[in-house]
């Protein structure tokens, strides 16, 4: 999927790296290779009579059904409150997004039509880097000068910046919704930067159509920027919502386990359409960041759903059962329907 | 009217004072700030951007007497032989952006701008990052192993941190490395040994949002370099894992940047900064805290705050106390059983006005006994605007008196009726490792001996030479 998109990308950047040693030296292309970012690093995409699965070794859930993300545009991941959650995540985009009823649960193929905000002009623009000083080689990328922080970002996402310095992770604007108090310290002497509310304005509309794909992730977690890269040509990448579920059959009732979960950035999780963990705030993944009360997984089909919200940066996520007495859960298997 | 002025002005002091113990004084503002180092009598650290900091000190730093660096973000640095070198990076775009970063690495005999050998060498590209892959090659930490290997980990929050062998005699990548995965979503990793284990250092959370910031340094551990690093739960670092070092303090949010500086066997100090530090404007500040080794993992320990302690020997557990007339107290019960019909009543406690006016005028020693809350036992605690590597001087009283503990000739102590100022009343105070304290006195006249307090039997102190694993040399600061 998108094979061609990621080709090209990594095949632009090996050349251009194999030109960028800041000596003028040439770089191995041994040392960039194997770095590709293609659907099939990640996912295996299965059919809607796939066998089932079970978790894996270490009990984390690695098939899940999942709708091509939703724009949902934000320049930074401080926005992420309980209410901002609540409402972004909760928030119904099409028709039976939120289903309890198993034999309700779209097929991977299945497609639906979703307005949401259009991602804004000039993407996520990248933040021009640091690299001041570096000797600058052709094609060195991201070699640039200083520039206080907080100056607004430009360069389109993707794009080897000639950028200027500025501290990694650092708020490009001001998130939406009003930026909380304090805002930035400033590093260095004097320097002040971000934070400062955006002039509320209504978005720009658009209509997407969605597909949902049913995947085994070849890794512990679900790399939900990868998902979206490759299934957007790599024109969704950041401020997006995910939406996916997977399906827990159990060959009796299981009571007292919990849902363990982590995400890149915030998210809520539902079993059997009861909210059962949300991971409020600006996050990384860590497995096992938040864990459910106590919740009983019935015999039969028991649907898992999670909602992840990210605006900048890595997004993916992570879950697994646990027992009461702290082991992992494994005695069920993971389907798509 | 006045009063109610010179009073609030005291508190307002008093508060000022009492914060200063927890962040560098002088003009500390970086972000990101690379591991201390120390050159010529003078300690450096650069910050993203190459800003400077120095200090005569390590206590009270400023730009001044520093030479901007030619580095974009983050840099780290470590002395190997008789020169520095510097890892730094520069990245396509950050959080949200492209990601082709490159770790880059050059050598400079000196620290010094002023000195004729101050001159970087070429820079070495040693590592890169695509535009789009799961790593940002920035954020470079820098550690000569046990075996005289040398790495540098890298990485930011977007994808994996990696590790790659460095050759400590060139800079440049080992022979045959390769770059290994042993984390995920940290920013400013590093790596230290300790006792057969390699720590990862790495800092989770928001970070660059002043005073909402939530950056936090956690760390997990492995026998070997390339991990994997596991944490205090058994949860690898490349599941996100990781155990805290540290977080947030009251006044100051988010901690981040890890550097280590081992000062002397057990006396460990960590660098970092704070994404605010609400006592300067919420502005990002170097800070300097010790490191406490808990469990076999290392936590932020704590400067001395000002206040009235009990200075108790880690030896024996005895107070450390002016050799003052033992004055009994009135009162109380003395007795075991019988008359438990009778009511409670608080026993009143010893008060300084009641022992004072029978204590010699001139000095007076110490020695060390039974605690029991006396006035001569109880001592003030105030930093002063010098001090050492991550902690000021103090000057050491007893509470509610200007009497003032003193180094003397032949590396005695005593007490003197007044605190002068003069350096044998300048006590510097490091938590160790171990939690513990070493007390020390900025000087000790006619003698450039470098000694500390220690317990001389159970009941007595002298001042002598540090050795970590002497339990003579330890101190405990107690609040009831």
């Amino acid at each position: 999927m998108n094979k061609n998109f990621n080709f090209i990308l990594a095949v632009g950047m090996t050349v251009a790296l194999v030109c960028c040693g800041a000596n003028g030296s040439k770089i191995d292309p041994q040392r960039i290779a194997n770095r590709n970012v293609e659907f099939d690093q990640y996912f295996t995409e299965i059919k809607a009579d796939a066998a089932p699965a079970k978790p894996d070794d270490k009990g984390f859930i690695r098939r899940w059904t999942i709708i091509e993300p939703i724009n949902k545009p934000n320049s930074g991941n401080t926005v992420f409150t309980d209410s901002y959650i609540e409402t972004e995540l909760t928030k119904e985009y099409f028709k039976g997004q939120f289903t309890a009823d198993v034999k309700a649960l779209p097929k991977t193929g299945d497609k639906v039509i979703v307005e949401s905000e259009a991602p804004r002009a000039g993407g996520r623009g990248g933040f021009g880097g640091f690299g001041g000083g570096a000797p600058q080689g052709a094609g060195a990328p991201g070699a640039g000068q200083a520039r206080p922080q907080g100056a607004p970002a430009g360069a389109p996402a993707g794009a080897p910046a000639a950028g200027q310095a500025r501290p990694q992770g650092a708020p490009t604007g001001a998130p939406q919704g009003g930026a909380p108090q304090g805002g930035f310290g400033g590093f260095g002497g004097g320097m002040m930067g971000g934070g400062a509310p955006a002039a509320a304005a209504a978005p720009t509309m658009v209509k997407d159509t969605l597909t949902w794909h049913s995947v085994d992730s070849k890794l512990f977690n679900i790399k939900l920027i990868r998902f979206a890269t490759n299934t957007s040509e790599g024109k969704k990448r950041y401020g997006l919502i995910f939406n996916a579920f997977t399906v827990i059959n159990c060959d009796q009732d299981i009571p007292n386990v919990r849902l363990a979960a982590g995400s890149n950035s915030a998210s809520i999780w539902w079993v059997n359409g009861e909210k059962v963990l949300t991971l409020q705030a600006d996050r990384r993944m860590v497995a096992d960041d938040g864990m459910s009360k106590r919740i009983t997984l019935k015999k039969g089909k028991n649907i898992v759903r999670a909602a992840v919200i990210n605006g900048p940066g890595m997004s993916d996520m992570c879950a697994r059962f646990y027992n009461e007495d702290g082991t992992v859960l494994k005695n069920y298997t993971i389907t798509n329907k | 009217m006045k009063k109610i002025f010179q009073m609030g002005l005291v508190a307002l002091v008093s508060v000022s004072m009492s914060e200063t113990v927890m962040a560098q004084i002088g003009a500390p503002f970086i972000h990101d700030p690379a591991t201390i180092q120390e050159c010529d009598g003078k300690y450096y650290t650069w910050g993203t951007g190459g800003s400077p900091l120095v200090s005569s000190d390590g206590w009270v730093w400023s730009s001044e007497g520093g030479a901007r660096i030619q580095v974009g973000a983050a840099p780290d640095m470590i002395k190997i032989g008789d020169r520095y070198l510097c890892a730094h990076s520069s990245t396509g775009g950050g959080l949200g952006g492209g990601h082709a970063g490159t770790i880059r690495t050059m050598w400079n005999k000196t620290l010094d701008p002023q000195s004729p050998d101050y001159e970087w060498t070429e820079q070495l590209q040693v590592a890169e990052s695509l535009v789009d892959e799961d790593c940002d090659a920035i954020d470079a930490g820098l550690l000569l192993g046990p075996d005289g290997r040398l790495w540098v980990t890298y990485g930011t929050y977007f994808g994996f941190i990696r590790v790659v062998e460095l050759d400590p005699a060139t800079g440049d990548r080992a022979a045959g490395a390769q770059d290994v995965n042993i984390a995920v979503d940290c920013e400013a990793t590093t790596m230290i040994y300790q006792d057969g284990y390699y720590y990862l250092l790495g800092t989770h959370g928001t970070c660059c949002d002043g005073v909402n910031s939530t950056y936090n340094i956690v760390c997990g551990r492995s026998k070997s370099p390339t991990g994997p690093f596991i944490d205090n739960v058994g949860r690898d670092m490349v599941e996100g894992g990781g155990k805290m070092v540290l977080g947030c303090r009251d006044g100051y949010t988010g901690a981040g940047h890890f550097g280590r500086y081992i000062v002397a066997p057990g006396v460990e100090k960590m660098s970092f900064h704070w994404e605010a530090d609400y006592y300067q404007s919420g502005r990002s500040t170097l800070a300097i805290l010790p490191i406490v080794w808990r469990n076999g993992w290392p936590e932020a320990g704590y400067n001395i705050k000002n206040g009235v302690y009990e200075i108790e020997s880690e030896r024996r557990g005895y107070a450390l106390e002016l050799s003052t007339e033992y004055v009994r107290l009135a009162g109380g019960r003395g007795m075991f059983g019988g008359g438990n019909n009778q009511p409670n009543t608080v026993v009143a406690f010893q008060k300084l006005e009641d022992v004072i006016g029978n204590w010699p005028k001139g000095n007076i020693d110490v020695r060390v006994c039974d605690y029991q809350f006396r006035p001569n036992q109880k001592w003030e605690l105030v930093a002063l605007e010098e001090g050492t590597l991550g902690s000021p001087y103090y000057k050491i009283v007893i509470a509610g008196t200007n009497r003032a503990l003193a180094a003397t000739a032949g590396k005695e102590l005593t007490t003197v009726p007044e605190f002068t100022g003069a350096p044998e009343q300048m006590w510097s105070i490091d938590q160790l490792t171990d939690g513990t304290y070493r007390v020390c006195p900025k000087a000790v006249p006619g003698t450039d001996e470098k000694v500390c307090l220690i317990s001389v039997g159970d009941s007595n102190a002298s001042l002598g030479k540090f050795d970590f694993n002497d339990v003579n040399c330890k101190w405990n600061f107690r609040q009831y």
